[in-house]
This record gives structure tokens, C-alpha cells and sequence, in this order.
């Protein structure tokens, strides 16, 4: 493979901070309706 | 709250960064969090992705089809999923034994696949990607550089964000000495 090879990645999205919060928080209700205790294990943060 | 130490920082600018499983997994913990550190990306035009097996292994937490569909239209419509195409997956194949003889030198468990395939993104993507991530450790400075570091807290615990890019020259370095072509 040639080392000085460059790839490129597709182009940038439009990122909207208060779209995503309301999409997190949403998707988080959802989350701790079908298990309240899903967020209560701090070592369960990842994978 | 987040330290806004990426606001003036041109080196995101027009750059993407991948986003850790365990990144995906606290963005619910703290969503205000990181709605502010994701933005403080956007200022710069930096693009949030994943691949295809962050969102693997993001999604398969999901209790029920229906949570599941949800995972998945929340990662299709707030981040840009990046192909594992084959040049990611022989790069893996090649980094697998130089990221375990890194972390045998500094008495580390073993890769876990996704971290060797975000490895092998940074190093396809050279300068162009960025990987933010909460496990520090899973990511050798013998091969990447850690850009920048920032802590959150959540009130409950501060946990260390980093930034990492994967650094050709060190690669090459630690590379000969992994073959024996230099001094061990």
C-alpha cells in the first residue's frame, strides 16, 4: 500500500446542539423506561 | 462542565472525530455535556462519526426492537457512519501485534477488536481524523498522540475525555523496533 496515500472522508454534516439534546433526552426517557436502574452502575458507562 | 479549551483550537478545523463507544454510552448520562463539547466541535466545522462497529456495539444495549430502532435512527441522524471497508480491516489486521506489544511493554489486557478498528481509522485517515474517548488507556502513545485532554464533571464522578490522532512517525519507530529492525 502506498504509505502517502490519502483518503478522504465524506463531507461535513450541519451539527445542531439543540436538536441533539432533544434527541438524547428523548431517547434517554425511553432508555429508563424500559429499565429505571439502567443508568444507576457507574462502571457500566462503557461498551 | 466542559473545559472550552476547543473553541480556539484551529486544529479541528474542517477535521472529523470519531466518537468511542463509551462516548456513545455517556452522551445519555450527561446529555448536556456533551451537547456542549459536540458543538464546540461544530464551531470548527468538525464532523462527529462513528463506524459501523462503534454503532455495534452502542446498539446492542438496546432492551427490545423498538429501543433498538430508536438507537438506530438516533446514530443515522446525529452522526456520520464511516464504511469499514477493507483497508480498515488489513490495517487492523497489521496493527493488532504492534498495539499488543505496545500494551505487553506497559502491562496492558489485550485490543479489543473496535479499539484496534479505531486505531486502524486513525492511521487510514491520518491527519484528517480525530478519535475522542473516555477509555485513555486502550489508546498507546507509542503510536497516536494524545491532542487534548478535558474533564467533565458530572456530579457524581470526573472522568478524562482525550483526543487522539495517529502519528505516522512514531508508527514507523516503534514499528522497526517491533520487527527487530532497530535498537529494542
Amino acid at each position: 500500500m502506498n504509505k502517502t496515500q490519502q483518503y478522504k472522508l465524506p463531507s461535513v454534516r450541519k451539527f445542531d446542539s439543540k436538536r441533539f439534546l432533544k434527541k438524547v433526552k428523548e431517547l434517554r426517557e425511553v432508555m429508563l423506561t424500559n429499565d429505571p436502574k439502567r443508568f444507576d452502575d457507574d462502571d457500566n458507562v462503557s461498551k | 462542565m466542559i473545559l472550552s479549551v476547543l473553541t480556539m483550537m484551529t486544529m479541528f478545523q474542517n477535521k472529523h472525530v470519531l466518537v468511542d463507544t463509551c462516548v456513545l454510552s455517556y452522551i445519555f448520562r450527561s446529555p448536556d455535556i456533551f451537547a456542549e463539547l459536540f458543538n464546540e466541535f461544530a464551531k470548527v466545522k468538525c464532523n462527529i462519526c462513528i463506524h459501523a462497529l462503534l454503532r455495534l456495539e452502542f446498539v446492542r444495549s438496546a432492551i427490545g426492537k423498538a429501543e433498538k430502532d430508536k438507537f438506530d435512527k438516533f446514530l443515522n441522524e446525529e452522526f456520520l457512519t464511516i464504511p469499514v471497508d477493507s483497508i480498515v480491516y488489513k490495517m487492523a489486521d497489521e496493527l493488532y501485534p504492534l498495539y499488543n506489544y505496545c500494551g505487553s511493554v506497559r502491562n496492558q489486557r489485550q485490543i479489543s477488536v473496535v479499539d484496534a478498528i479505531n486505531a486502524s481509522f486513525l492511521k487510514k485517515y491520518n491527519d484528517g481524523l480525530f478519535l475522542l474517548t473516555l477509555d485513555n488507556s486502550d489508546y498507546p502513545l507509542e503510536i497516536l498522540d494524545r491532542v487534548k485532554v478535558g474533564a467533565i464533571d458530572d456530579g457524581k464522578q470526573i472522568l478524562t475525555w482525550g483526543i487522539y490522532r495517529f502519528n505516522p512517525v512514531k508508527f514507523e519507530e516503534k514499528m522497526g523496533r517491533f520487527e527487530g529492525r532497530g535498537r529494542k
